[in-house]
C-alpha cells in the first residue's frame, strides 16, 4: 500500500516536472522567435525602403517614359476614332513592358454622364484580356488628378479586378483642338511589396508552428495531469471513505469485544472474600485474547483463553468461546468437563485450523479449593509460585481428548495471577522479550506489599510498557489477577452490639477440651442451634483451639488461650485469641479429600473441617497475639 | 463427657465399640485402646460407632492410622451404625470412601 502511493507519487512529481520545463522551453522558443521575427522584419524593413526607394525611382521613370512615348499615338488613334486599332496597340505595348500589369483608357464624362471605360490587362498566365471598366472611375484619383495633364501617381490601392496592390501613372487624352478627351493610366503592381508582406507573415507563422505544437503538448500534458490527479483524488476519496468505514466498524468491534468481557472493577463489591481485576489490551482494534468470570454457590468460575491468530479472524473465535464458557459454565462446575464440551464443539467443525489455549478455574470461596483445567495455556502463578498444570492440547486440535482435572487449595491471602503470552512476549525494539524473570519480580513485589489486583495489574501494565517503549504491540496483552480471601465476619456481627456474649479462658492443655465443649453446647443451646450445627461448631472450634495449643504453644509452653463467643439471630461468632507464637492456620495448604487410604497424610483434617463447618474464618496477627475469628450462620 | 471402648475378638473378626465423644482429650486414651488392633493378621476389624457421638480430626487420625496399617495386611475394616452427625464428618473429610461403611 505505501509502496503503490509512493510510486504513484514518483510519477506524478515525473510528469509535473517535464511539464514545467515544457513550458519553460515553449516560452523560451517564443521568446527568440518573436525576437527574432522582430529583427529579421526591422532588418527586412529598413533594407526594403533602401531599395524600394531606388526600385520605385526607376521604375516610375520607365513607367512614366513608357507611357509618355505611346500618348501620341493614343491620342492619333483617338482623334480617328479608331477604337480596334487602339485597344490592339495597347495590348501589344502591355507585352513589352513587364513591369506594367494593365493600362486603363477611360473616356471623359461629360454632361451626359455617360462612363466609357476599358481596362487591358495580363491575366494570370501573363496573356492580354480586356475589361471594360464598370465601376465609377470618375470617383479614382488617378481618373480625377489625371485629367489635370503632366501625369499623375496615384497612392497604392487594391485592383478590382486582381487581388494586386497597385500605383497607376495617369495623364490626359487629348484631341486635335487640345480639349482632354479621355484618361490613359498605366497600373503598375505593388507585387513585391505584397511579397515581402506574404513573405514575412509567413516566416512568422512557421516559427508560430513549433510553438502552438509546443504549447499544444504542454496543455495535452497539462490535461493529462490534470485528469490523472482528479483521478487519483477520486480514488483517495473512494479508498479514504472505504477505510473511514472500516474503522468505523472495527471501533463498534472494539466496543462490542470489550463489552463481552466483565469490566466492571471490583465485580463483587459487597463481598469482601474475593478481589478481582482483568485487563485486556488487544494489539489491533480487535483481538483473539479474553477472560471471564462469575460467582456461582460459593463458586467463582474463572477462564483465560487466547485465541491463535490476531485480529477479526481470531476476535470472531473469541467471541464464540466466551460464549461457550458461559453457556456451558451455568450447568456444570467441573472444569475439566467445561473445557471438553468447549473442545468438542470446536474441534469438530475445525475448518480453519484455528485453536485457543484456555484456562478454566472454579475456586470455592467457603475452603479455597481451586479445581482447575488446562488447554495448553501457560501456568498461572499463585502468589510467586507457577501453579503446576498439566499442559494437555488447546482446544480447538483433537476431537474427544480428555482433559485432566487438578486442584489445590489456594491459601487465603493469596493471588492467583493469570496472562496470555502477550505479557512474557512482549518485545522491545532489541526484539528481547518481556519474559517471565521481569513478570516474577513484579508479582514478588506487589505480593511483599500486599498489593490488590488492581495494583499487581497496574505495576505488570507499567513495566511492559517501561520495557517495550514506543515499540510497537505485536500481540494482545490479557492479564487477570484474583485475591481469594476467606469470609469475613467481623463486620456482620460486633461483639459488643451482640446479644448474647461468653467468654472462656483454658489453659494450654489438649484435656481442657471437654471443658470447651461444654462451653459451647451451653451457648447453641441458648441460641436454639440445631444438633447438628452444633456438633459443627463444637468440632471447629475444638480444632480451633487445638491448633493453638499444638503449635502456638509448642512442646508444652505454658499459656493461655481466650475464647469469645457472641450470638444473634443470625451468626454465630467465636474469636479465639492466644499470646503464642504466630500460627495462621488459614495459611494451611488443604488436604486432598480424593486420595486414597495410601496416599492420605494425617495432617490437615483440622483446618479442612473448620473451612467446612463454618462460613467463615479470618486470621490476623495483633500486637502480638493470634487472633482467628469463626463465623456461622445460624439460620 | 467421656469415652468409652469395648473390645471384642469373634470368630474372624475383630470388634471396637465406641461410646461417648472421641475428641482430642479422649484420643491419647483411645489410640491406646485402639492399639489391640494392630495386631488384626488379616483378619476384618469392625468399628462399632453406634454410641458414638462425636469424633474430631484426632479422633479421624486414629482411625486413619489404623487403615493405613490394616490393609497391608489383608485387613478390612468397617464402620457400623454411624449416626448422622458422624456421618456427615466422615463426608466432609473424604473418610467415607476409605472404609467400607456398613
Amino acid at each position: 500500500m505505501k509502496i503503490k502511493g509512493l510510486t504513484t507519487n514518483l510519477s506524478s512529481i515525473a510528469v509535473l516536472i517535464a511539464a514545467a520545463l515544457l513550458l519553460e522551453l515553449t516560452t523560451a522558443v517564443q521568446y527568440l522567435s518573436t525576437r527574432n521575427g522582430i529583427t529579421r522584419k526591422l532588418t527586412e524593413m529598413a533594407q526594403h525602403d533602401l531599395s524600394e526607394t531606388n526600385r520605385t525611382t526607376l521604375l516610375k521613370l520607365d513607367v512614366e517614359e513608357f507611357t509618355t512615348k505611346m500618348l501620341p499615338t493614343i491620342e492619333r488613334l483617338t482623334a480617328n476614332h479608331d477604337t480596334d486599332s487602339l485597344r490592339l496597340y495597347i495590348g501589344q505595348m502591355l507585352d513589352q513592358q513587364h513591369e506594367i500589369v494593365g493600362f486603363d483608357y477611360c473616356h471623359v464624362v461629360g454632361n451626359d454622364k455617360q462612363r466609357n471605360g476599358i481596362y487591358i490587362y495580363k491575366d494570370d498566365e501573363g496573356k492580354c484580356a480586356e475589361h471594360s471598366i464598370d465601376f465609377d472611375y470618375t470617383q479614382r484619383s488617378w481618373y480625377s488628378e489625371g485629367l489635370k495633364g503632366d501625369g499623375f501617381w496615384s497612392e497604392p490601392y487594391m485592383s478590382n479586378y486582381k487581388v494586386i496592390l497597385m500605383c497607376t501613372y495617369s495623364m490626359p487624352v487629348r484631341n486635335e483642338q487640345g480639349q482632354t478627351v479621355a484618361v490613359f493610366g498605366a497600373d503598375v503592381s505593388m507585387r513585391d511589396l505584397s511579397a515581402l508582406a506574404a513573405q514575412l507573415f509567413d516566416n512568422q507563422q512557421r516559427s508560430l508552428l513549433p510553438i502552438i505544437l509546443l504549447h499544444g503538448l504542454g496543455l495535452l500534458l497539462l490535461g493529462f495531469i490534470i485528469i490523472r490527479s482528479v483521478r487519483s483524488i477520486r480514488r483517495l476519496q473512494v479508498v479514504g471513505a472505504e477505510k473511514e468505514r472500516i474503522a468505523n466498524e472495527l471501533a463498534i468491534a472494539h466496543r462490542i469485544q470489550q463489552a463481552m468481557l466483565p469490566k466492571t472493577f471490583p465485580p463483587f463489591p459487597d463481598r469482601n472474600d474475593v478481589d478481582l481485576y482483568g485487563a485486556l489490551t488487544p494489539a489491533r482494534e480487535v483481538g483473539g485474547d479474553f477472560y471471564d468470570f462469575f460467582l456461582r454457590d460459593e463458586k467463582l468460575f474463572f477462564c483465560i483463553g487466547d485465541v491463535s491468530g490476531k485480529g477479526v479472524p481470531a476476535a470472531l473465535v473469541m467471541a464464540m468461546a466466551i460464549s461457550a464458557f458461559r453457556m456451558l459454565s451455568e450447568h456444570e462446575s467441573a472444569p475439566e468437563r467445561i473445557i471438553s464440551q468447549m473442545n468438542d464443539s470446536m474441534a469438530r467443525d475445525n475448518d480453519y485450523n484455528m485453536f485457543i489455549t484456555l484456562f478454566i478455574g472454579v475456586l470455592d470461596l467457603t475452603t479455597g479449593q481451586l479445581r482447575y483445567s488446562n488447554a495448553g495455556h501457560k501456568s498461572p502463578m499463585i502468589d510467586s509460585q507457577p501453579l503446576p498444570v498439566t499442559p494437555n492440547l488447546p482446544i480447538g486440535t483433537m476431537p474427544d481428548f480428555q482433559y485432566a482435572l487438578q486442584q489445590t487449595t489456594i491459601k487465603a491471602g493469596s493471588t492467583i495471577f493469570l496472562y496470555t503470552d502477550g505479557l512474557t512476549e512482549a518485545e522491545n525494539d532489541t526484539k528481547e522479550q518481556f519474559g517471565t524473570q521481569r513478570m516474577h519480580t513484579i508479582i514478588a513485589r506487589t505480593s511483599s506489599e500486599g498489593a490488590s489486583p488492581e495494583a499487581l495489574i497496574g505495576q505488570m501494565t507499567e513495566a511492559v510498557h517501561d520495557f517495550v517503549g514506543d515499540t510497537e504491540q505485536s500481540d494482545d496483552l490479557t492479564m487477570l489477577a484474583i485475591r481469594f480471601k476467606l469470609k469475613q465476619c467481623d463486620n456482620v456481627l460486633e461483639l459488643e452490639s451482640a446479644k448474647r456474649q461468653y467468654h472462656l479462658t483454658l489453659p494450654c492443655d489438649v484435656k481442657q477440651t471437654t471443658r470447651l465443649a461444654e462451653w459451647i453446647e451451653g451457648i447453641c443451646e441458648t441460641a436454639g442451634i440445631s444438633p447438628s450445627a452444633t456438633m459443627q461448631t463444637n468440632l471447629a472450634i475444638e480444632e480451633a483451639v487445638v491448633n493453638v495449643m499444638k503449635y502456638a504453644y509448642p512442646n508444652g509452653a505454658e499459656g493461655d488461650v481466650q475464647i469469645e463467643a457472641a450470638t444473634d439471630d443470625e451468626w454465630l461468632k467465636f474469636i479465639v485469641t492466644d499470646t503464642g507464637l504466630p500460627f495462621d492456620p488459614t495459611a494451611l495448604g488443604d488436604v486432598d479429600t480424593s486420595l486414597s487410604v495410601e496416599e492420605r497424610s494425617i495432617g490437615g483434617l483440622g483446618i479442612h473441617l473448620m473451612r467446612k463447618f463454618m462460613d467463615s474464618i479470618h486470621y490476623e496477627r495483633l500486637d502480638g497475639r493470634n487472633v482467628l475469628t469463626l463465623c456461622k450462620r445460624i439460620i | 463427657m467421656y469415652m468409652k471402648t469395648t473390645f471384642k475378638q469373634e470368630d474372624q473378626h475383630l470388634v471396637m465399640a465406641f461410646e461417648g465423644r472421641l475428641d482430642t482429650a479422649a484420643s491419647s486414651q483411645a489410640e491406646e485402646d485402639m492399639r489391640v488392633l494392630y495386631d488384626c493378621e488379616g483378619r476384618d476389624i469392625i468399628l462399632d460407632c453406634t454410641h458414638l457421638d462425636y469424633i474430631s480430626s484426632s479422633g479421624l487420625r486414629l482411625f486413619l492410622g489404623l487403615i493405613k496399617n490394616a490393609r497391608p495386611k489383608g485387613s478390612h475394616v468397617y464402620l457400623t451404625g454411624m449416626n448422622d452427625s458422624l456421618r456427615q464428618v466422615f463426608d466432609e473429610t473424604g473418610f467415607t470412601a476409605l472404609f467400607e461403611i456398613l
